[in-house]
């Protein structure tokens, strides 16, 4: 039996039934805030870890080129290798850290870190829902971006003129001071360029969650929901209609930002 | 106000013992001590009376005789009266404490009185703090990565902690995890696709991007800003955007499951990178030296190979370097495009290999170690190369 059909990539015939699903799906919003938390604490949380060793490296002290190529280790090395030890050191039933924990008796029962959405933590008096499996894979974007942020700001702090900080000691100043009056000032341009190159990167961070905990337990973000329409439910069209709602978003995003970053530019 | 920066660098010193005496602690139990507790307070009072006793004794004894006082008195009282531990972890405890005094000891009761000094004496613990801990966080789990795979499945279940390696055994059975990898998982064909697929982008990319980075930087045409600026988009353009239509052309084409599509794929990707690091070379090469060949009528095919080329090997080597480690790490693309086992990259396979929970736990750490060396030796040896271009071009990720 023989028979013809178009090329569906050649024909004519589209639809928006894709984007309504996708916009109007009651998930929606929830998707939205996973991925925004997702991006926006680990680009803040790689940044200040960067300002933080780049702060470090900067000091002389004995091996120190040994440890900025080893501070570089997590960004250099496969997310594949990575994302597996980190799974083995977290695994609730014969992990490391867990075992560690429950042999210095800080706790009794396994928690899993990648695998539980919530927990209850209580401060102060005060019950909070700490999204745990969320929270875990940011401390794994943290642990594994930071070395660009690092990377970048040493390259500044390097090359901030030493008689500024000569002028400041003879004013007396405080190493508080010189931090917040001197460092901080020279490094806010490298800082904003980038939290946008990180923003925009980790809006599409894909591999990291998805070798983690493959989405599951409230790590869902819109590159993972590509994936899923995509390949793993195998409707080519609603994977498509997401990539084009990333897409929109990150072309927002940096619209607002440059627009706020003109006027601060203007301002000053 | 003195009492205050005595009372500070007392407690900062003690802390900073603490932490130190922590991390020892946690690496003892991971050679399989039974350690269940720190034993914080003692340690943390011995602090407080090793930094008050080294201010007050001053210089008047020498550094050296000092520290081997103090820490013989840590470890008696702490490693044999109070804990009983083994000798090893004795003499790692002594050479904790002698680090940790020769670090306190550049500080004199007149540093105390200076002004600022608390906050000279934060930002110095600080430091030191913060070297111990960035070193610890990181490698240790690539520390783990290595042990893992040189355990046995039944030795990971009954004691998770004892991370000790026997190497009294048969260098077979410590390889045991490699052996079974490359002979039942056919590691050693994964590591050949690999390797064709990162070498052959390398090559692919700089054919192009040597010319294309060579008109950016110094030959004049229509949309050469358009050009540029576009190279710049490109490379910020998520991956996961464009893996659907890939992956639908790819199909249609019969691409999928081939190492050529792989080598589109990747070479698309790291030409912009490519492009963009070595045009910032190129402009940085003297004009007047390609102006003396043209005048001996060199073409431009000449001029590239015969002087930009030799010119900028450094950089071209860097570059190379890049989208070979970018090539070997890539996993989106290799985990759409392919499905049989027969032609995966490293990655995938490592992946593939997950899949399956039966899959003992040391085999995928094996394979983690096998997939990671190259790299870290290629970034470890091409260190200095590799790190001015990290922030030139910046590598995607």
């Amino acid at each position: 039996m023989n028979g013809t059909s178009d090329n569906i990539l050649l024909n004519t015939t589209f639809t928006l039934k894709n984007f309504k699903k996708v916009l109007f799906d009651d998930e929606f919003v929830e998707l939205l805030l996973t991925t925004f938390y997702y991006t926006f604490f680990g680009t803040v949380g790689s940044i200040i870890f960067g300002i933080l060793t780049a702060q470090m490296v900067n000091q002389k002290f004995y091996g120190r080129t040994f440890m900025r190529s080893v501070l570089l280790f997590p960004y250099v090395a496969p997310v594949v290798a990575l994302a597996y030890t980190w799974e083995l050191l977290l695994d609730p039933n014969s992990g490391t850290l867990n075992s560690l924990l429950i042999n210095y008796q800080v706790i009794e029962t396994p928690i899993n870190l990648l695998g539980q959405k919530y927990i209850e933590i209580n401060i102060l008096g005060f019950d909070f829902k700490l999204r745990l499996a969320l929270t875990t894979v940011i401390m794994f974007e943290i642990w594994r971006y930071f070395p660009l942020a690092f990377l970048f700001i040493l390259a500044r702090l390097q090359a901030i003129p030493k008689e500024l900080y000569e002028a400041a000691d003879v004013d007396g100043a405080s190493p508080f001071q010189k931090f917040f009056k001197i460092t901080l000032p020279q490094i806010t341009a490298v800082i904003s360029i980038l939290f946008m190159i990180r923003f925009i990167w980790n809006f599409n961070k894909f591999e990291d969650v998805f070798l983690l905990t493959g989405g599951a337990s409230g790590t869902r973000t819109l590159p993972i929901n590509v994936y899923q329409q995509g390949f793993a439910i195998s409707d080519i069209g609603m994977g498509s209609a997401v990539s084009i709602v990333i897409v929109v978003l990150l072309l927002l995003f940096m619209f607002f930002y440059f627009k706020l970053l003109g006027k601060r530019v203007d301002e000053n | 106000m003195k009492t205050k920066n005595l009372i500070f660098f007392g407690l900062i010193s003690s802390f900073f013992l603490i932490f130190l005496v922590f991390i020892w602690k946690i690496l003892a139990t991971l050679q399989g001590l039974n350690i269940q507790n720190f034993n914080l307070q003692i340690v943390f009072i011995f602090g407080l009376l090793i930094s008050f006793a080294n201010l007050r004794i001053g210089n008047k004894i020498k550094i050296f005789y000092k520290s081997i006082i103090f820490s013989l008195i840590f470890v008696i009282c702490d490693g044999y009266i109070i804990q009983k531990l083994p000798l090893w972890y004795n003499v790692g405890i002594f050479l904790v404490l002698y680090f940790f005094i020769n670090k306190i000891n550049k500080y004199s009761f007149e540093d105390l009185k200076q002004e600022h000094s608390t906050q000279v004496i934060f930002f110095d613990f600080l430091t030191l703090f913060g070297i111990l801990f960035f070193s610890f966080v990181i490698l240790f789990p690539f520390y783990m990565m290595l042990i893992t795979s040189f355990k046995t499945q039944i030795a990971l279940l009954v004691n998770p902690l004892d991370f000790s390696i026997n190497f009294t055994q048969d260098l077979r059975d410590l390889f045991n995890s490699y052996f079974v990898i490359f002979k039942s998982y056919k590691f050693g064909k994964y590591i050949i696709t690999s390797s064709i697929v990162s070498i052959g982008t390398v090559f692919i990319t700089l054919f192009f991007a040597i010319p294309a980075a060579y008109a950016i930087a110094r030959l004049n045409f229509i949309g050469k800003t358009f050009l540029s600026t576009s190279i710049l988009i490109i490379y910020m353009f998520p991956a996961i955007v464009l893996v659907i239509p890939l992956y639908t052309i790819f199909s249609q084409l019969g691409l999928r499951n081939s190492i050529w599509g792989l080598l589109i794929v990747y070479t698309a990707t790291t030409l912009p990178v490519a492009i963009y690091m070595l045009q910032g070379y190129f402009k940085s090469i003297p004009k007047e030296l390609e102006e003396a060949a043209i005048m001996d009528k060199l073409s431009w095919f000449g001029i590239i190979s015969k002087i930009i080329v030799p010119l900028s090997i450094p950089a071209i080597s860097s570059v190379a370097l890049y989208v070979f480690m970018i090539a070997w790490n890539e996993f989106l693309f290799s985990l759409m495009f392919l499905d049989n086992p027969n032609s995966f990259t490293l990655s995938r396979a490592i992946q593939y290999l997950s899949g399956d929970a039966e899959t003992p736990r040391q085999y995928l750490m094996a394979g983690s170690v096998i997939v990671t060396l190259p790299v870290l030796f290629i970034f470890v040896y091409f260190e200095k190369y590799l790190v001015s271009g990290l922030t030139a071009g910046s590598v995607k990720g």
